[in-house]
């Protein structure tokens, strides 16, 4: 049931290329970001380019490209990472429907660790 | 046999952001779980297998506050991470030389290894490991039985090195009876049906090897309808869930090193309906092994209906009993 905490309203809020929420590992470890294959992200039913998509982990921030290629550093467990997402139109302040998937590729898994979520959230 | 208790079983609490490291420990020993503790490498430790003497101190001081034996410290062979390329023998030599480092510091004995990574590059790290005294214990987990080619060269490579640092550790999950109901039954908030269910226990019960049955799986739902995420889902009744015969297990008992005593809840009676524990302990207990199990509660996978510590206390219960019997 990680679904639950992937996503943190509280940490949802407007920035200045688009919008921003928080969202947790769904896995019971840490993971190298190389093994975050995909970062999906869909507001009120659109879903969003992985490429507008930046994740900030403890300080350091990783576009697509970097994320897939950075071996080291790590998504820990419980870490609340912040996902940027690129948005040019204007956003509404006020609720709005955030989805999240998350594929995860573990070694030594025969499939796909795949976990996908839903929060109504406030952006601010 | 002595009973220990894996901190993987907390990790849905430990992922709500409201327990510390302590917190967990505490309230297992508050409870009496075990006198011994399993800890895994990259959920509990930043930085993890880099580990600062900070960090060092800080386990060794909860291990002795608590008192808990250090039992198992569990590594994870990440071969798959790089995108395009499996990790090659001498990479993943290196990537689990830092983590037997990292038990050595933290004072665990054993390693938990796993299968990911063939018979070769555990007998490079041998040296290594016997220059730590650090066992590096391979953990069986489903698909790996003791049948599985794998596996069976692995225990000629232990037989030709005759060597301390080497050893098994049996996941509970590679022999089981059924396919927990409650596992099944969360998946259907993903959108799978009764259908697929039944189409999903009846395939476990075939004497296939599981990529054969993953295939047949696909094959039949997705014509059905079923989405990758749902097959992914119903997949890992497979992946979590072997049919290994119990006895089997005595044909490497003298190389296990540590148990993974996984489930995944119990019925009226506090009895695992999905793993035969009375007939395990049996077998183990037969067969000379006096060490440790770690309880492995699987459920924060797929629900959220209990408390992680209530259900690792209700298998201490069914363990301690079972004990009193033998």
């Amino acid at each position: 049931m990680y679904e639950k905490y992937m996503i943190v309203p509280e940490r949802a809020k407007k920035n200045e290329k688009g919008f921003e929420i928080g969202a947790r590992l769904p896995y019971y470890r840490g993971v190298s970001l190389s093994m975050v294959e995909e970062i999906e992200v869909s507001l009120d039913g659109e879903t969003l380019p992985q490429s507008d998509v930046v994740i900030t982990v403890h300080g350091n921030s990783y576009n697509l490209e970097q994320r897939e290629n950075e071996l080291d550093d790590r998504w820990e467990m419980g870490e609340v990472a912040t996902l940027s997402v690129a948005k040019e139109s204007d956003l509404k302040a006020g609720e709005h429907t955030i989805g999240l998937k998350i594929n995860l590729r573990i070694g030594y898994m025969p499939f796909p660790s795949i976990r996908v979520a839903e929060k109504t959230v406030v952006i601010g | 046999m002595k009973l220990a208790t894996s901190l993987f079983s907390y990790a849905y609490e430990w992922n709500s952001g409201q327990y510390t490291l302590e917190d967990v420990i505490a309230e297992t020993r508050k409870r009496n779980l075990g006198t011994g503790l399993e800890i895994i490498g990259f959920q509990s430790l930043r930085g993890f297998p880099f580990i600062s003497n900070e960090t060092i101190k800080e386990v060794k001081h909860l291990l002795e506050k608590y008192e808990f034996e250090p039992v198992a410290l569990d590594a994870n062979i990440d071969v798959g991470i790089k995108r395009h390329a499996k990790m090659g023998i001498d990479e993943t030599v290196e990537y689990i030389k830092p983590q037997i480092l990292a038990a050595q510091k933290l004072g665990f004995p054993i390693l938990r290894c796993q299968t990911t990574a063939p018979a070769e590059v555990y007998q490079k790290l041998v040296p290594f490991a016997e220059k730590a005294n650090v066992v590096m214990g391979i953990e069986l987990h489903t698909p790996y039985s003791v049948d599985h080619p794998s596996v069976i060269k692995m225990t000629e490579m232990f037989e030709q090195m005759q060597t301390h640092v080497l050893g098994f550790v049996p996941d509970m999950g590679t022999c089981m009876r059924a396919i927990p109901d409650a596992l099944l039954n969360s998946f259907k908030t993903a959108g799978v049906t009764d259908e697929m269910i039944a189409i999903t226990k009846e395939i476990w019960h075939k004497d296939i090897p599981t990529p054969t049955k993953f295939g047949e799986l696909a094959q039949t739902l997705v014509p059905m309808g079923a989405t990758p995420p749902q097959i992914g889902r119903l997949n890992m009744a497979f992946s979590m869930n072997g049919r290994q015969p119990v006895e089997s297990w005595k044909k490497i008992i003298p190389y296990v090193v540590h148990l993974h005593g996984k489930f995944y809840g119990f019925d009226e009676n506090g009895d695992e309906p999905s793993i035969d524990y009375p007939a395990i302990f049996k077998v183990f207990h037969e067969g000379g092994y006096n060490g440790y199990i770690s309880s492995e509660y699987e459920g924060s996978a797929f629900t959220d209906e209990f408390d992680a510590f209530d259900q690792v206390e209700k298998q201490h219960q069914l363990w301690k009993r079972i004990l009193q019997n033998l």
